[in-house]
């Protein structure tokens, strides 16, 4: 597997806040990653760096094999959907559309309309006079068109309902198996994503928590539903993440994987066993309350 | 592909901007100068500085374009560099085409239509610039280019150090425009600098081309280490 991206030990600091702190990981070609974590967990700087729109404080970030910066050669391979994208006031669809072809050379201009006809988007229409969700359908189209062997999604539907997500969903997925390519989304509308995703990279507080395949983080943790007093004898010596109790029913999601000899042992206790799904365990492990006191590291 | 030919389609997208607004708010300035020379019909002559208007225009342009595409332009994968030049690429056309037209009113207004028959002098102000056609043209070019980028470089300054970059530039220049002025007035320099700059016109031009120059240079600098 060649390696698109490889960040090593990046750190990035605003004055005494350290946004990004000590990442490294690789991205590999031809996968979907999910960049997931809590606002403010370092996402968007980090994919600003990938994109040398920012400078990392220290570290070292390749992509194509290159350094990014100012680099002709690896930034006209990437296409990068930024939340904030700023347009120049008098803008209207159609003009940033015609500049596409220019900008990114795999640019397919017929299925660009196709998709704007999809959204519903008016051309003619100035940027600035969209709706949030428009915004964002715009940035879906250039990002999904512009076919960059990089494509990096942020937040890329803020605004949207549920048809427009749909959509992006079906068209990502279809388009990406016509033409493979590397995609990052950043978002954190996990469950959503949780089918497209291969890897994950989970950031909480500028660090990078979790960096694996999508079915081994599935694999990492189990809930078991049964009443309390069952419960604390089969929890004992094991690495609890999250307990909610209803009555006398209580519901604990554990941090290790399932074992034949634990889910034999749960059955006979009468406890149920349930998968957590991607958006419940990450929930668990970016939640920073007192409870969560387990070494996530081990 | 020229990688800076996007950035030129980006600034061409609205060509108001830099052909169209500078024309439309000198060319009122003129027929308002023109409707008062007419109403005035003094024979000896009405200059009025309504061309100061597309210089300004100009300036503020050169600061506004930066601030709507630079961030623009690098969030669609655009580099710093190709950025720079292609908008530098844009100031000179510009810069170029409104002085040739400038030069060609200015050359009607003061050898053909003596002041558009009521002996205004609004494009042709001192006799020291139209000696020739060219020299003509050089100098509008000159003080339009310097304009602009000097607007350009001023927004640089707030792309790259933010707030307290603007904080620091308005202070020094504020500093330095008083007491230039104070030195000016306590050593009587006034005059002896405009008869210098009426006497050589050629090496004010030429001064003004060294500092666009430097401009140019710093504002591609700022860029450089640019973020969005």
């Amino acid at each position: 597997m060649t390696n698109i991206i490889e960040v090593n030990q990046l750190t990035k600091s605003f004055g005494s806040a350290t946004t990004v702190n000590d990442v490294s990981f690789t991205i590999e070609e031809g996968k979907i990653y999910g960049l997931l974590g809590r606002n403010g967990a370092g996402k968007t700087t980090i994919m600003n760096m990938i994109t040398a729109q920012l400078f990392p404080t220290s570290g070292e970030i390749k992509v194509f094999g290159e350094a990014p910066y100012e680099n002709q050669s690896v930034l006209r391979q990437i296409c990068f959907i930024k939340e904030g994208q700023q347009y120049p006031h008098l803008f209207r669809i159609a003009d940033v559309l015609d500049l596409c072809p220019s900008l990114f050379p795999n640019w397919d201009n017929e299925y660009a309309y196709s998709l704007l006809e999809e959204y519903k988007l008016p051309v003619k229409r100035k940027i600035k006079k969209l709706s949030r969700g428009m915004l964002s359908s715009v940035g879906i189209v250039i990002g999904l068109a512009s076919r960059a062997p990089l494509t990096i999604f942020d937040e890329p539907y803020l605004g949207l309902d549920a048809v427009a997500r749909g959509i992006f969903y079906d068209r990502l997925l279809e388009d990406y198996a016509k033409h493979p390519r590397t995609i990052i989304l950043s978002t954190h509308l996990i469950d959503e994503v949780s089918r497209m995703l291969e890897h994950v990279l989970l950031l909480d507080q500028g660090k990078l928590i979790i960096n694996e395949e999508v079915d081994a983080i599935r694999g990492r943790a189990y809930t078991a539903i049964g009443s309390a007093k069952i419960m604390d004898s089969f929890m004992s010596g094991k690495q609890i993440l999250h307990q909610e109790s209803m009555g006398s029913i209580v519901s604990t999601t554990v941090f290790e994987p399932l074992d034949k000899q634990t889910r034999m042992e749960a059955e006979e206790l009468g406890l149920e066993i349930t998968p957590v799904s991607l958006q419940q365990l990450i929930i668990h492990l970016t939640n920073n309350t007192p409870k969560r006191k387990v070494d996530l590291n081990q | 592909m020229n990688p800076i030919s996007p950035v030129i389609k980006i600034h061409l997208k609205h060509k108001l901007t830099w052909i169209g607004m500078p024309w439309i708010i000198l060319l009122s300035s003129f027929f308002i100068n023109l409707i008062i020379a007419f109403l005035i019909g003094d024979k000896a002559g009405f200059y009025t500085g309504g061309l100061v208007s597309i210089f300004i225009y100009m300036f503020v342009a050169g600061m506004v374009t930066l601030n709507q595409t630079f961030s623009f332009s690098l969030g669609l994968s655009v580099r710093r560099k190709d950025y720079f030049f292609g908008t530098l690429t844009v100031i000179v056309m510009a810069s170029i085409l409104s002085a040739i037209v400038l030069s060609l009113l200015s050359y009607l207004e003061s050898s053909v239509t003596s002041g558009w028959g009521y002996n205004l002098h609004f494009f042709s102000l001192l006799h020291s610039f139209d000696a020739n056609s060219f020299w003509q043209f050089w100098i509008f070019f000159v003080v339009l280019i310097n304009t602009s980028l000097s607007g350009f470089v001023i927004s640089g300054i707030f792309i790259r150090f933010g707030w307290p970059g603007m904080y620091i530039f308005f202070l020094i220049a504020a500093i330095l425009l008083s007491v230039i002025t104070f030195a000016c007035t306590y050593f009587h320099w006034w005059s002896t600098l405009f008869h210098w700059v009426a006497d050589h016109p050629n090496m004010l031009a030429f001064d003004l081309l060294i500092l666009s120059l430097i401009y140019a240079v710093l504002s591609y600098l700022f860029l450089r280490k640019a973020t969005v």
